[in-house]
């Protein structure tokens, strides 16, 4: 009776194969009403397919031992050990040891045994599925599960080799073996030996299979049919393995009595941590220094505010410090946007009629309309455009608000200095124009009293000039442009330096008094007593200058011819290896110094006007030499190279000070009649100042320029010093030293002279300061120069 | 004041006019009503029509001391004048503008003028009167009457002063020069020279100065001159009759003590061509004193009288000077270099202002009487556009000033009041020089080589 219900659920099972999971009462039911035709399926199975129908009935049968087994097993579990069979004695005699141990096992989870039968049937009844797909495909079936757990063990005893069985079905053989010779067809057991052997013994029958592809019936082993089963009902194919073991909590922080290790404590279990440690003088610090408040309590919230309180009000701060302004909210609508407004609402005829005269821009946007019910509202024309406009709005506005300073008096922030006025005198107004020259004036040197006015320009003369009536007294006609002119402080001598080309002259003013007349002579003579023996015009081997009497003298300037000054006497030209730019006295005026940028090693010579020596102090100049200059009381000499000004001391023969002034190339130089400061100028546009006394970067750099300046003096009394530059201005600077050391100068910009104009890029060359008035001589590439006097 | 509200109505004030010409120039003091809208020309008007005078003389008005050069109702509101009372108004002759007369070229610029000779240069004008020019080129050249009578070379480089000495003999003719070589030179026989005769033979040499003398300048009575120079002295000399007298004594020694030498080499100068050839001085004379206190070159000397002169330097400071103690009376610090000055003369009434004028545009006027902290002693008459290089006080009058600047204009002051009452616009370069030739002449030498007269009546004062 188990068998036929098994039978029956299996072909229920074969019918409704497609149906998911059928329910267990369902399937129930429908097994106590199929049990008739079920021999008339059989055989209606057997009339369609002759041949196919004992593979039809194995499969028949093993569903039918699976379905038993599942049963039997229902059984066991439901009636417990007390429904012992025959079954079971054969189990327990296949099954090795273990087998009963695991039955025990499995008799402990009772609660799945309930749902066991279920799957074992679903299972069966996809098998049979299978099998009659395969009685309607007419297919043989490689790959049977049966057959696939015996492979493993046994060799493949196939020898036709991958052919379909179908082609052979009605053959005596059933292939060709490597001879050609017809490989025979196992003889079949037919139905009644198979009925008679299942009579004999039913559950060797059950579990023997036919395996169609090596042509051979397989019994399969209780294990086999087990790990069968549980494959079937989803689990793991292995009994031993459990996949729900209970766990086992080995490694608790209950201190166990008898522990897994018996290694001795770690040390850092119980030395203090060095990291942590660390963390804590780290909080300790920032709880000291403050940083970590203690015991401030955070002011409790009103349980009621607002919600709506930040609306329209700008956020204190975000964290990157920027005050973000919400967007601007758009106009709530109110009841003239009403569909329906009141009549009060709505726009007379004359203010419609007013509108629309108006232009488009002063035209209101929306004018208030009345319909009857909401359907008539017509869609809003200006719903894009003023979307639109919003977005704009929203996009192009500054979204952080722009801090702004608020300077109640914007004169707190200028530094206090002194007004100009204050500061009087210093020179404003233009006065004398001194005009002769043809070409740029390069230098202008007034004379130690203030009366005389030197020049020199690119046109070839070194003019004299009267300082109070701007007549130029003397002219000397040198043939190459005069670069530098410089009067000779002596006040014994009346002696003028300038520098022409190679040559420098040392020529006799002819303004001095007779005295002073007769000394400039003797010295002249004596400085050439030496070399007056060769006439060479050249330079001797292995000399440095050559110094040699001139015989070109001055001439008077005016309309006399008679009284012209016969400047007896030439001067003294000293010819050098390389063109001359700048010469300077040491203050006592017997001393001066020539600089020649393109002579290299021989750039900077100092001359001895006594004795008519010249000497090269520096065997390498490490740059290109600009200016040099003597101090006025000690013995220091400066060199001002394009990038640098080196101070060196005379005295030691050692350098002193390197003056970086951190600017483009030098151009100018003047130092502090106290010689404690230094003006540089530069190509740059900027004027340092350096202190001294202070350190070797500018105290100040005065940047007020608009092109290179060219030339920088301080006045010799008064406190001031000026610039010149290419943009032909000259700035005028009070320039305040103070005798306490504590107290640093003051420097003010005080006036910008305007007299000269722009030639070929050239401006203002040259400044100079009168020695005893705050007034300033320029020196400009108009071919002029300047005097600027006080109001 | 009611003027200033309304002044279309014709406001009227009370004046009393009085002066101090001569009677036939004089009308009724009697308070009378005239319009507060008149000006100087309205005024004399009614001055004219008072006299009947025929033809009409220009009048100017004084009140308080002040010259009326604007409306009289302005005049009284700049003033603060009260309107209400009688106004007291004196009249003087107006000065007529100044005509120039005559050019004379030279041949390098004219840089010192000077009127020499005529005996008394205050006696009037005098048609005798020398004009004496030192030029750049070294040359002082004499000009009488339109002409150069005589030109001599006197210094070595460019002569920065001539001053006439007054002398007691008529016809001595003493001419002081200064030069850019230092020295000061004293010519005598200048009249002789202008009548057509030899060069002026050089009286005397004063040597002292080590650099360019700037400022020469004779007393009055022409027994002491004092010059100043870039060697920052002030150096005061006997001059004159005086030195005259030492000069021929020295001569008369050093022609007992070596003959030969020195008699061959003056025989062999006064051969030689007065004009052209550099004159030795033949007596070499020392400073009398130095008055010491200026620090920077001596630019300009002028004497008040016999005993007092004022000197202004380059240090920016004025000082009055007693000549014959050497002290130091007064200073005045300005802020500017000087480079002339002028005092009133004595001769003229003694106003004691002195007039001084430098590296800035104004004429400083410096009334010395008024100690400090009395008032405003030092007034700035701003007219000119350029330095003021020379300053000219009328030799008789007490409050007229020629000035010369470097804008090219020669200007006639009324110290009375704060604009100069003539402009020449003489030259077309710096003016350099000015002074006056008698007191109806003003005559002024520039850098556009030329020295100009120009003839200005005072008349009456």
């Amino acid at each position: 009776m188990s068998k036929r219900s098994a039978r029956g659920g299996s072909r229920l099972a074969q019918v409704s194969a497609p149906e998911p999971e059928p329910e267990l009462e369902v399937a129930e039911l429908q097994l106590s009403s199929d049990e008739e035709y079920e021999s008339g399926e059989e055989s209606d199975l057997v009339s369609l397919s002759g041949g196919e129908d004992d593979a039809g009935v194995d499969r028949e049968i093993e569903d039918a031992v699976l379905g038993y087994m599942a049963a039997a097993e229902k059984n066991r579990q439901d009636g417990g050990s007390a429904s012992g069979s025959d079954d079971e004695g054969e189990h327990t005699d296949s099954g090795s040891g273990e087998e009963g141990e695991e039955r025990s096992q499995e008799g402990g989870e009772g609660r799945q045994g309930a749902a066991e039968p279920q799957s074992a049937n679903l299972h069966g009844a996809a098998a049979a599925a299978a099998v009659a797909d395969d009685g309607d495909d007419d297919e043989q079936r490689p790959d049977d599960p049966a057959s696939d757990s015996s492979e493993d063990e046994r060799p493949n005893r196939n020898t036709i080799g991958d052919v379909p069985l179908v082609w052979y079905k009605d053959e005596e053989h059933v292939g060709y073996d490597a001879e050609g010779k017809k490989l025979a067809r196992r003889p079949r057991r037919d139905r009644l030996e198979k009925h008679l052997a299942a009579s004999d013994n039913i559950a060797k029958e059950m579990r023997t299979v036919y395996d169609e592809y090596n042509d051979e019936e397989i019994e399969l082993s209780k294990e086999e049919m087990r790990m069968i089963q549980r494959i079937r009902a989803g689990q793991f194919p292995h009994v031993e393995v459990n996949p729900y073991e209970p766990e086992v909590d080995w490694f608790t922080r209950d201190v166990e009595v008898m522990p897994f290790n018996a290694a001795p404590e770690p040390k850092r279990r119980f030395v203090p941590s060095k990291w942590e440690e660390k963390k804590v003088v780290k909080l300790v610090r920032a709880l000291r220094k403050g940083w970590i408040k203690r015991g401030q309590v955070e002011p409790e919230k009103p349980t009621a505010y607002l919600i709506w309180e930040d609306d329209g009000k700008t956020l204190d701060k975000t964290a990157t410090g920027l005050t973000y302004i919400p967007a601007p909210k758009l106009k709530l609508p109110g009841h003239e946007e009403s569909y329906n407004p009141a009549p009060e609402y709505l726009p007379t005829e004359e203010e419609r009629n007013a509108e629309q005269l108006l232009d488009d821009e002063d035209r209101p946007q929306f004018v208030p309309t009345a319909y009857d019910c909401l359907r008539r509202v017509p869609a809003y024309a200006n719903f894009i455009k003023e979307r639109f406009e919003r977005c704009l709005d929203l996009y192009l506005c500054p979204r952080t608000r722009r801090k702004r300073l608020i300077i109640e008096d914007p004169e707190v922030l200028v530094p206090k200095l002194p007004k100009p006025q204050d500061l009087q005198p210093f020179p404003t107004l233009l006065s004398v124009r001194y005009t002769g020259h043809s070409k740029v004036v390069r230098s202008v040197c007034p004379d130690p009293t203030g009366q005389w006015l030197l020049s020199g320009s690119d046109d070839g003369t070194v003019r004299l000039w009267e300082v109070r009536t701007g007549r130029c007294m003397q002219c000397w006609r040198l043939e190459e442009p005069v670069s530098c002119v410089a009067w000779c402080p002596s006040p014994g001598l009346s002696l003028l330096a300038a520098a022409s080309g190679k040559r420098l002259l040392l020529l006799p003013s002819g303004v001095g008094n007779e005295e002073q007349e007769a000394a400039t002579e003797a010295a002249l003579a004596a400085c050439t007593a030496d070399s007056s023996g060769s006439s060479s015009d050249g330079i001797e081997d292995g000399q440095l200058v050559s110094w040699q009497r001139w015989q070109g003298g001055g001439e008077g300037q005016g309309g006399s011819s008679g009284s012209g000054r016969g400047s007896g006497s030439g001067g003294v030209v000293v010819l050098h290896k390389f063109g001359i730019k700048h010469v300077t006295w040491h203050a006592r005026g017997d001393y001066f110094a020539t600089t020649a940028p393109t002579g290299n090693t021989q750039a900077v010579l100092v001359n001895q006007l006594s004795k008519g020596v010249t000497q090269n102090p520096f065997r390498k100049n490490r740059g290109r030499v600009v200016r040099v200059l003597f101090h006025p009381s000690k013995p220091f000499f400066f060199v001002a190279t394009q990038q640098n000004v080196r101070v060196y001391n005379l005295a030691k023969q050692a350098l002193a000070k390197k003056l970086v002034s951190g600017s483009g190339v030098i151009t100018s130089m003047a130092i502090h009649p106290t010689g404690d400061h230094l003006i540089v100028g530069s190509e740059d546009k900027r004027l340092c100042w350096f202190d001294l006394d202070l350190s070797a970067k500018p105290y100040r750099s005065l940047r007020y320029h608009q092109y290179a300046v060219r030339g920088a003096a301080f006045h010799r009394t008064y406190p001031l010093l000026a610039s010149s530059s290419d943009d032909a201005t000259v700035h005028v600077f009070h320039g305040m030293v103070y005798a306490d050391l504590m107290t640093n100068p003051l420097i003010v910009p005080v006036k910008i002279l305007r007299g000269h104009e722009m030639v070929d890029y050239q401006g203002v060359l040259d400044v100079a300061f009168h020695p005893t008035q705050p007034w300033i001589f320029t020196a400009g590439a108009d071919a002029t120069i300047c005097l600027f006097v006080n109001p | 004041m009611d003027a200033t509200q309304q002044p279309d109505e014709a406001v009227q004030v009370a004046v009393s006019f009085f002066t101090r010409l001569s009677d036939d120039l004089r009308v009724p003091e009697a308070p009378i009503a005239v319009p507060a809208n008149l000006a100087r020309y309205g005024l004399s008007q009614i001055i004219n029509h008072l006299l009947a005078l025929d033809p009409a003389r220009p009048f100017d008005f004084l009140i308080n001391g002040e010259l009326l050069r604007l409306s009289l109702q302005r005049h009284l509101l700049a003033q603060q004048i009260s309107a209400e009372a009688v106004l007291r108004v004196e009249y003087v002759p107006a000065v007529l503008p100044p005509t120039p007369k005559q050019e004379h070229p030279h041949e390098d610029w004219v840089s010192a003028v000077a009127a020499c000779g005529g005996g008394n240069p205050s006696s009037g004008a005098g048609q005798q009167q020398l004009l004496a020019s030192g030029s750049y080129d070294g040359i002082v050249r004499l000009w009488s009457q339109g002409e150069c009578c005589s030109s001599f070379a006197a210094h070595k480089g460019p002569v920065q002063a001539v001053a006439a000495v007054a002398s007691s003999s008529p016809a001595a003719g003493t001419l002081l020069t200064a030069g850019n070589d230092g020295m000061v030179r004293l010519w005598r026989g200048v009249e002789a020279a202008a009548a057509g005769g030899a060069a002026p033979e050089p009286a005397a040499l004063l040597k002292g100065h080590t650099d360019t003398v700037q400022a020469a300048a004779a007393a009055p009575d022409g027994n002491l001159c004092a010059t100043g120079g870039w060697d920052n002295k002030l150096l005061l000399w006997r001059c004159g009759d005086e030195l005259q007298a030492a000069a021929e004594a020295a001569a008369d020694a050093e022609a007992g003590e070596a003959a030969a030498a020195a008699s061959s080499r003056r025989k062999k100068r006064k051969a030689a061509d007065g004009a052209a050839a550099v004159v030795a001085a033949q007596h070499e004379e020392a400073p009398q004193s130095e008055l010491q206190a200026h620090s920077q070159c001596v630019s300009g000397i002028s004497w008040a009288s016999e005993g007092t002169l004022a000197s202004c330097s380059w240090d920016h400071s004025v000082r009055m000077w007693d000549a014959v103690t050497g002290a130091n009376l007064d200073t005045l610090n300005h802020n500017k270099a000087l480079y002339c000055v002028a005092a009133a003369p004595r001769a003229s009434g003694g106003s004691g202002l002195v007039a001084f004028g430098g590296a800035g545009r104004a004429l400083g006027v410096w009334d010395c009487r008024v100690r400090s902290g009395e008032g405003l002693a030092v007034k700035a008459c701003s007219s000119h556009t350029g330095w003021i290089s020379a300053l000219a006080w009328h030799p008789s009058s007490a409050h007229h000033v020629a000035s010369a600047s470097h804008d090219g204009a020669v200007k006639l002051w009324d110290l009375r009041a704060a604009i100069p009452l003539h402009t020449l616009e003489a030259h077309s370069d710096k003016v350099l020089c000015v002074g006056w030739l008698g007191s109806g002449m003003l005559a002024s030498g520039g850098a556009d080589c030329k020295l100009r007269t120009a003839v200005v009546e005072l008349a009456g004062e």
